[in-house]
């Protein structure tokens, strides 16, 4: 025999302090006369007293009680406005309870299970789209170092045989001055003068790929720049000399020598000067400068060339990269020389960054770290 | 050079292990970059720290201890904190063979698979992780796509065994020779005798016998 007066009373205490369940006694106005623990935890703990338009969402028409208990017991979905301020939505079931009604709100245990496998299975194909993407990326990785390893092997086999043809070309122009027509003087010229762009391009090819496939090391020794700016003035001044155009290197300061690699920081002088050349007109200057600061030294290299658009500055230090200008004398490239500057100076830890303006010129510079001890961050 | 390899201590099991249950993602992802950091075995890092500790939430589980919604966050972090070993995983030199690796169709339970498809990743083959909840269908046609040496089926809840029997037939009708691995916790109290008609299907019950297993066809 089930003591019902018992039961009912067990079930009240479990609503009334334990269960779920936003449980609140409504007075025929509306007002919010008792609830249990978890609508006060949920509702605020002075519910009690509190019109139930205050506590119930409604963006139309007023709820009232007679209209609400009208629906019996059938499930409606309601708002409360919570402590959290986030409104929380309940399956609300009204009841006559004497002269008030019982508002009892449990959780959608549908609408919850929805949200939990569709929660679950988004994560799940987000782990493994992210799986896909880390496996492609690998991929591509591993594409790129047999392209660096096959632009090295061809670029090295091809650089013999056309060192072969520029040393014969050399033969030929020495031996035979005087021997041949002019054309065919300016034919041997001309082949020489191609196979050392060929043998430029290759050296550079060769740079790139090292760079790439993390081949790059550094031959760190004490170095005066200094000396390696005038070292690289020196060895363009023919170039300069031919298009009409003024290398001016005036040091103004000492700077102290400092861990370098010299030749990487030599290729990186003759990079810009050679750049500077190309696309300076003649009779213009280009401009060197070395100063220290705050412990770094900084190499400037500036001319009165046509200058690079601002749009297309972001292409100048990426491999293979051009922008629009062009030589002023028709000289050939194929973008990889600041690709190489970038990568010899950021493995300095350094810098190199451009200012430019059309019509007026550029000024590229690098900054190095004077480093005095090896190890030093 | 060979570097020396970290162990999964006790005492670093537990401190996983109590994020874990916890819900502390960060906790579990503070542990795992430690033991890469230290060059912990990835098979190590899967086997006695991963798997290990999710066995063990499955057990809690299991008696009531904790929650179906601790088991799934615990999941949910696990499968995270997997991407942490993916630049080792996916950059092991290739040795040339494939597999697809599915869950059957109503298997949700996926990261045990993917477990399986990244040890078999970490061996140097090329593993295509088709997911949880897979239709024959569907798995039937990434098979044709990838054309892989070994197809990878699992299953964790016994009554999903009979699915797991019709893609073996589908998968047979199509491709006779294909062969075919199975695991899963479905087949820990047995099932195994479910596949005596099937030859060319291997069960697998752990990560031990898929290494065996994948040594034999390399």
């Amino acid at each position: 025999m089930v003591d019902n007066e018992a039961l009912r009373d067990t079930l009240s205490d479990y609503v009334l302090a334990d269960a779920p369940i936003i449980y609140l006694l409504l007075g025929s106005d509306g007002v919010i006369l008792q609830a249990n623990r978890h609508a006060r935890e949920v509702l605020g703990q002075d519910v009690c007293g509190k019109p139930m338009e205050e506590v119930f969402c409604s963006f139309h028409d007023p709820l009232r009680v007679d209209e609400l208990l009208s629906t019996g017991a059938e499930p409606r979905l309601l708002s409360v406005s919570t402590v959290s301020g986030m409104p929380q939505t309940r399956l609300f079931r009204f009841y006559q309870v004497g002269e008030h009604a019982a508002a009892i709100g449990a959780i959608d245990a549908d609408e919850l299970e929805t949200l939990r496998s569709g929660l679950l299975e988004a994560n799940q194909e987000l782990a493994n789209l992210s799986r896909e993407l880390y496996k492609r990326n690998a991929a591509l990785v591993r594409l790129d170092d047999v392209k660096n390893e096959f632009l090295g092997i061809a670029a090295h086999d091809l650089r013999n045989p056309i060192s072969t043809i520029s040393c014969y070309s050399d033969i030929l122009v020495n031996d035979l001055e005087g021997q041949l027509s002019d054309d065919h003087m300016e034919f041997l010229s001309g082949m020489k003068s191609q196979t050392c762009f060929m043998l430029h391009l290759l050296d550079d090819l060769l740079d790139v790929t090292a760079i790439e496939m993390g081949k790059l090391r550094l031959d760190l020794q004490r170095a005066d720049i200094t000396s390696l700016v005038r070292r690289g003035v020196s060895l363009n001044r023919v170039v300069a000399n031919r298009k009409n155009i003024t290398l001016l290197f005036e040091p103004h300061v000492d700077i102290p020598e400092f861990y370098l690699d010299p030749a990487k920081i030599q290729q990186v002088i003759d990079n810009l000067l050679s750049n500077a050349l190309k696309y300076s007109e003649p009779g213009t200057v280009v401009e060197i400068d070395v100063r220290s600061n705050e412990g770094y030294a900084t190499l400037t290299v500036r001319d009165q060339g046509r200058g690079i658009p601002a749009s297309e500055l972001h292409k100048l230090f990426t491999a293979f990269g051009k922008t629009s200008v062009s030589a002023t004398s028709g000289e050939k490239s194929v973008g990889l020389g600041l690709a190489i500057v970038k990568k010899i100076i950021e493995a300095h830890k350094g810098r190199v960054w451009v200012d430019s303006e059309v019509g007026r010129g550029s000024a590229f510079h690098v900054s190095l770290p004077m480093v005095q001890e090896l190890g030093e961050p | 050079m060979h570097q020396s390899q970290t162990q999964i201590t006790e005492e670093l099991y537990r401190e996983y292990f109590r994020a874990l249950v916890a819900g502390n993602r960060l906790g579990c992802s503070d542990v795992t970059k430690r033991l890469l950091d230290a060059n912990v075995d990835i098979r190590s890092l899967y086997v006695d720290l991963f798997q290990r500790s999710l066995y063990e939430i499955g057990s809690l589980w299991e008696q009531n201890k904790v929650s179906v919604a601790t088991e799934h966050i615990a999941t949910s972090i696990t499968e995270g904190l997997l991407f942490l070993a993916y630049p080792i995983l996916f950059s092991t030199p290739r040795c040339g063979l494939r597999a697809v690796v599915a869950c059957v169709a109503n298997e949700y339970h996926q990261v045990g698979a993917k477990m399986v498809a990244d040890l078999l990743e970490l061996r140097g083959w090329d593993t295509f992780f088709v997911g949880a909840n897979t239709p024959v269908q569907d798995l039937l046609r990434t098979l044709d796509d990838k054309k892989p040496d070994v197809c990878g089926l699992s299953v964790s809840i016994s009554f999903n065994l009979t699915r797991l029997l019709e893609v073996i037939e589908a998968i047979g009708r199509r491709e006779a020779r294909l062969n075919i691995i199975v695991g899963g916790q479905a087949f820990r109290h047995g099932g195994v005798e479910c596949l005596r008609e099937y030859p060319w299907v291997t069960c697998l019950p752990t990560l031990d016998a898929l290494e065996d297993f994948a040594k034999g066809r390399e």
